[in-house]
C-alpha cells in the first residue's frame, strides 16, 4: 500500500465513519439516558427502533397506508413513545428492586416487539430512504452527500435539544440529580418515576431517529436494526455507559474504528471486532475511554 | 451420593428433618424411571425432540447456574454451546474420533473460553457482562460462517459416529444425553455443598463480608462464568450429538436469549425437573408451534416478562440479587 | 508494658479524609496478642473508619499498619484475611440461602484445599475435608452456645443468635487476629452476658482481639486495654481503671452518663 493510496483512502474512511458514528452515538445516548436514570440496560432499545422504522415504512409505502413521510414519522414517534411508556410500566414494579431482573424484563419486551414486527411485516427486506434531494459535492478528497448533511444536521439538532433540556429545564435538573443520587432525590421529594419516564421516552425517540437515518445506508429487515444496536451498545461502553458526552464521542470513535477495520482487515467480522472492542475497553478503561477527558457529568 | 440428591439441594437441606424429603426424593426417582422408560412409548421424531430437550436442559442449567451462583445474566451462552457442538463435529471430521474424546475436550474449551471472556469485566457490575454477552451472541454467527474451512460454513457439519456400538442411533442419542443430564444434576447438587459453591453464594449475597473472608469479587465472577461456560459447552456437545448436525441455523442471536428464557421459565432452579421444564420449553415450543413461528418470540417475551415480574413480586426474592452499586 | 516491635497488629499515624472532611488524624494503636483491646468513642468519632482502615476496606489513607511485623499497606480485605485477620460485621452479613452452619463454613474457605474437580465430583479427600470443616464450624457454634440453631436459615433466627454466629464465623478459621465491629449491637442483657463470657473464653495468648463498641459497660468489663477516639483523634489509652479516671474521657465521653 502506497502512502499516496493511504492518504487517498483514509480521509473518506474517516468522514464516513464519523457520519455513521454520529448515529451510533445517538443510539447510545438513548441507552445511556435510560441507564443513568433507572440503572437498567434496555435490551429492547433496538427492537423498539426497528418497530418504529417499520411503522414509518408501512405508513408511507402503501403497505399499510400511503401517508406522507413526515406524517408517517410523526405517527411512528407517537407509537414508539406509547410503547416506551408501556415498557416502562411493565418494568416499573421491579425497577428499584433488582437491576438484573429489570434488565431481563427488557429482553422480554424486546422479544415481544421483535415478534410483533415479524408478525405484521414478515421477514421481508425493504428499502426506506430519507426524503432529501440527492446531491453530492467534493471537499478535497472527501465526497459529501446530501445524506451525510442530513445526518449531521439531525444529529446536531437532536443532541443540541437534548443538551438544552438537560441543562436548562426543571426536568433536566431532576434527571441530573436522579442519575447522581436517586435515594437522596426521593428523600427530597423529586418524583423518580417522571424522570424515569422522561429518559425512557427520550431513549425511544433517539433510537427511532438513529434507526431512520441508518436504514438508508443498508436496508430494513426485522434483524438489521436490532443488530445495528450492537454498535450503539459498544459506543456506550466505550463512553463509560453513564456519560452522555461519552456516548456521543464513543459513537464517533466506534464508527471510525469500524470503517477502518472493515476496509483494512475484514468486513465479515464486524461484530467480532465490536466484541473485541467491548472486552478491551472493559479491561483497560472500565469507566470509558474518555473518563479523564470529560468525566461522567451530564 | 444417591440419585435422590437430584431434588433441589437447598430444599433437601431445609427439610432434612421433615417428612417431605422422602416424597421429593421418591418423585425424582419416579421421574428418572419414567424418563428411562420413555423410549418404549415414544419413537421417531418425538424421541428425537425429547433427546434435544434433554440436551437443551443441560444448556439451561448452565445459564441458571450463572444466575444462581453469580447473580449474572448472559444472553450469549449460545456461543459456548456452539463451541462444544462444533468441537464434537470438528474432532470427528478431522481426527475421526467420537464424542468420548470430544466431550471432555468441549468442557475444557468452554472453561477456557469462559475464563477469557469473563476476565475483562471481573471488577465491574453484572450489567457490563450482560452487554458483553450480547456482542458474543451477535459475533457467533459470523464466526461460524467466516471460518468456513473448519465449520463447514452455512451448511455446517454432520456428526455420525456412535458412542456405544450396536445400539440404534435414536436410542443412543436419548440415553447418552439423559445419563449426562442426570450426572450434571448430581454434580450440581454436590456443588451446592462444596467450598466453592458456598463461597460463591456468599460473594453474591454479601460481597463485602465475603471479601473479608478472602473471597474476592473477581475470583467469584471469573470462576462462576468459567464453570458455567464449561457446562454450556458440554451441553453443546450433547446438542450436536443428539441432533447429529451442527449449523449456523441453530446458533442465531436469539438462541442465547432463548436459553435465558428456558432458565427464567424454570425459575433458575438447578434440579432435574426444573432443567427438563426449561429444556422442553425452548425445544418443543418452536418445534410444535412451527406454523405459528412468528408468535414464538412473542410467547417467549411474554413468558420472560411474566415470570420475572411474578418471581420478584412474590416470595422468590432471591431470584436475582438486589440492587448493587458498581 | 512495652511490646517488641513486630508482634501484634500495629497502626501507625493513620490519617483519612473524605473530601474536605478529616475523619482520622494521625491515629496510632497497638493491638497486642493475648490482650482484649477495646476501641470506644462517641458516635462519629471515627471508630468505624479506623476499623475499615485496619481491615483494608478503605484505601488511600496515610500512615502504616503491620501485623506480626509484616506490613499491611496496600492490602485489600481478602489479602488481609489471608494473613489471618478476620472481622465481624455490624450489619449482620449472613447469606440468606445458607443455613447457619453453612454461613460459618464459608468463614473457613481459605482453610480449604479441595479443588474444582472435587467441587463437582465427590472424592474421599474432599469428603474428609468436608467433615473436618463441618466439625470445626460446629465447634465454633458450640463455643458461642448456638449449635442447636446450626441447621436453621438466618431468616428464622433472632438477631442475637445471628450476632453470635457472626463471631462464630470469625473464630472458626482459627485466625490470629479478630476484629469485632459492635458485637453487642441489638443484643439483650442476657445475650450480652453470654457474649462477654464467650469472648473471654476464646481468648488465647497468641490471639489479637479488638472490640469496637459504644457500650461503655461492655468494654469496661471485657477489655484489658482501651483506646478512646474522639473527632478522629486518639485522646486516651490505658487500662479500664485509667480510662475511667482520665479527665478527657470523662469530659467528652462519659460526661453525661457516667453516673448512670
Amino acid at each position: 500500500m502506497s502512502v499516496a493510496g493511504f492518504i487517498r483512502d483514509i480521509l473518506p474512511l474517516l468522514w464516513s465513519g464519523t457520519i455513521s458514528g454520529c448515529l451510533y452515538g445517538v443510539g447510545a445516548l438513548g441507552l445511556v439516558m435510560v441507564f443513568k436514570s433507572s440503572r437498567v440496560v434496555n435490551f429492547s432499545h433496538g427492537n423498539l427502533a426497528c418497530l418504529g422504522a417499520f411503522v414509518v415504512f408501512g405508513f408511507s409505502s402503501g403497505s399499510l397506508l400511503s401517508l406522507s413521510w413526515a406524517s408517517a414519522v410523526a405517527l411512528a414517534l407517537g407509537i414508539a413513545c406509547a410503547i416506551a411508556v408501556m415498557s416502562y410500566a411493565v418494568i416499573a414494579p421491579i425497577v428499584f428492586k433488582s437491576d438484573l431482573a429489570s434488565t431481563i424484563a427488557t429482553l422480554g419486551v424486546g422479544l415481544i416487539l421483535q415478534g410483533a414486527v415479524q408478525l405484521v411485516f414478515g421477514a421481508d427486506i425493504v428499502n426506506l430512504d430519507l426524503p432529501v434531494p440527492r446531491f453530492n459535492f467534493s471537499l478535497g478528497a472527501i465526497r459529501v452527500s446530501s445524506y451525510d448533511l442530513a445526518v449531521l444536521v439531525v444529529t446536531l439538532a437532536i443532541v443540541g435539544s437534548l443538551f438544552v433540556i438537560i441543562e436548562r429545564t426543571k426536568l433536566g435538573v431532576a434527571f441530573r440529580a436522579v442519575s447522581t443520587n436517586p435515594f437522596a432525590c426521593e428523600v427530597c421529594g423529586l418524583n423518580l418515576r417522571s424522570v424515569h419516564l422522561f429518559s425512557w421516552l427520550a431513549g425511544a425517540v433517539l433510537g427511532l431517529v438513529a434507526a431512520l437515518l441508518i436504514v438508508p445506508t443498508t436496508f430494513l429487515s426485522s434483524t438489521t436494526v436490532p443488530s445495528f444496536m450492537l454498535q450503539a451498545f459498544t459506543a456506550a461502553v466505550v463512553g463509560g455507559f453513564s456519560s452522555l458526552p461519552g456516548a456521543a464521542v464513543g459513537g464517533i470513535l466506534v464508527g471510525v474504528a469500524m470503517n477502518l477495520f472493515s476496509f483494512y482487515v475484514a468486513p465479515e467480522f464486524m461484530n467480532t471486532f465490536l466484541l473485541g472492542v467491548i472486552l478491551l475497553t472493559l479491561n483497560f478503561f472500565p469507566n470509558g475511554l474518555l473518563e479523564r477527558a470529560i468525566g461522567g457529568r451530564v | 451420593m444417591a440419585v435422590s440428591d437430584l431434588a433441589h439441594a437447598s430444599k433437601v437441606s431445609a427439610s432434612a428433618r421433615g417428612g417431605h424429603v422422602d416424597i421429593a426424593r421418591l418423585s425424582v426417582l419416579a421421574l428418572v424411571a419414567v424418563l428411562a422408560l420413555l423410549p418404549l412409548l415414544a419413537g421417531g421424531f418425538l424421541l428425537y425432540s425429547l433427546s434435544l430437550s434433554i440436551a437443551n436442559a443441560v444448556a439451561v442449567l448452565s445459564v441458571s447456574m450463572l444466575v444462581r451462583y453469580g447473580g449474572e445474566v448472559s444472553i450469549g451462552h449460545s456461543f459456548f454451546v456452539a463451541l462444544g457442538a462444533y468441537a464434537v463435529a470438528i474432532v470427528e471430521h478431522r481426527l475421526g474420533l467420537s464424542i468420548a474424546v470430544s466431550l471432555p475436550l468441549a468442557i475444557l474449551l468452554g472453561a477456557g473460553g469462559g475464563f477469557i471472556f469473563a476476565f475483562p469485566s471481573r471488577r465491574l457490575s453484572g450489567i457490563y457482562l450482560a452487554v458483553a454477552t450480547m456482542a458474543l451472541a451477535l459475533a457467533l454467527p459470523e464466526i461460524l460462517i467466516g471460518f468456513e474451512k473448519f465449520t463447514g460454513g452455512f451448511e455446517g457439519l454432520y456428526i455420525a459416529q456412535d458412542l456405544v456400538p450396536g445400539v440404534s442411533k435414536a436410542l443412543q442419542r436419548y440415553y447418552v444425553t439423559l445419563v449426562v443430564l442426570i450426572v450434571v444434576c448430581l454434580a450440581l447438587a454436590h456443588f451446592r455443598k462444596s467450598a466453592q459453591g458456598l463461597a460463591l453464594l456468599m460473594a453474591q449475597a454479601q460481597p463485602r463480608a465475603a471479601e473479608a473472608m478472602g473471597i474476592t469479587r473477581s475470583w467469584a465472577r471469573i470462576s462462576i462464568f468459567t464453570v458455567s461456560a464449561a457446562l454450556a459447552s458440554l451441553a453443546g456437545a450433547l446438542t450436536g450429538f443428539a441432533s447429529s448436525t451442527v449449523s449456523p441455523n441453530s446458533f442465531t442471536f436469539f438462541s442465547g436469549v432463548f436459553l435465558l428464557v428456558g432458565s427464567v421459565v424454570s425459575l433458575n432452579r438447578l434440579s432435574l425437573p426444573a432443567a427438563l421444564v426449561g429444556g422442553a420449553f425452548i425445544t418443543l415450543v418452536p418445534t410444535y408451534l412451527a406454523k405459528a413461528g412468528d408468535w414464538v418470540p412473542i410467547l417467549y417475551g411474554v413468558a420472560l416478562v411474566a415470570v420475572t415480574l411474578a418471581a420478584n413480586a412474590g416470595d422468590l426474592r432471591r431470584f436475582v440479587p438486589g440492587r448493587r452499586a458498581r | 508494658m512495652t511490646v517488641a516491635a513486630g508482634s501484634g497488629l500495629v497502626a501507625d499515624g493513620i490519617s483519612l479524609g473524605f473530601g474536605g472532611l478529616q475523619v482520622l488524624s494521625d491515629v496510632s494503636l497497638t493491638l497486642r496478642p493475648g490482650v482484649i483491646t477495646g476501641l470506644i468513642g462517641p458516635n462519629g468519632a471515627g471508630k468505624t473508619s479506623l476499623f475499615n482502615c485496619l481491615t483494608g476496606l478503605y484505601r488511600g489513607q496515610r500512615g502504616h499498619s503491620s501485623f506480626a511485623g509484616r506490613p499491611l499497606d496496600g492490602m485489600g480485605p481478602a489479602q488481609r484475611a489471608g494473613c489471618g485477620i478476620t472481622r465481624s460485621f455490624q450489619n449482620l452479613a449472613m447469606c440468606p440461602d445458607l443455613s447457619l452452619l453453612e454461613n460459618v463454613l464459608v468463614g473457613l474457605t481459605l482453610k480449604r484445599r479441595s479443588g474444582w474437580f472435587s467441587a463437582f465430583v465427590p472424592t474421599p479427600a474432599q469428603r474428609a475435608e468436608q467433615q473436618d470443616t463441618e466439625r470445626r464450624a460446629m465447634a465454633a457454634l458450640n463455643e458461642l452456645g448456638i449449635a442447636s440453631a446450626a441447621h436453621q436459615k438466618p431468616s428464622d433466627l433472632p438477631p442475637g443468635t445471628l450476632r453470635l454466629a457472626e463471631i462464630a464465623r470469625a473464630i472458626a478459621s482459627e485466625p490470629r487476629a479478630i476484629l469485632l465491629d459492635e458485637p453487642a449491637a441489638g443484643l439483650n442483657a442476657v445475650e450480652t452476658r453470654d457474649l462477654i463470657r464467650a469472648l473471654k473464653r476464646l481468648m488465647r495468648p497468641d490471639l489479637v482481639l479488638l472490640v469496637v463498641e459504644h457500650d461503655m459497660d461492655l468494654i469496661m468489663e471485657l477489655c484489658e486495654h482501651i483506646y478512646v477516639l474522639n473527632f478522629g483523634k486518639m485522646i486516651a489509652d490505658g487500662t479500664p481503671a485509667e480510662i475511667r479516671a482520665h479527665p478527657d474521657v470523662i469530659r467528652v465521653y462519659l460526661g453525661d452518663d457516667a453516673d448512670d
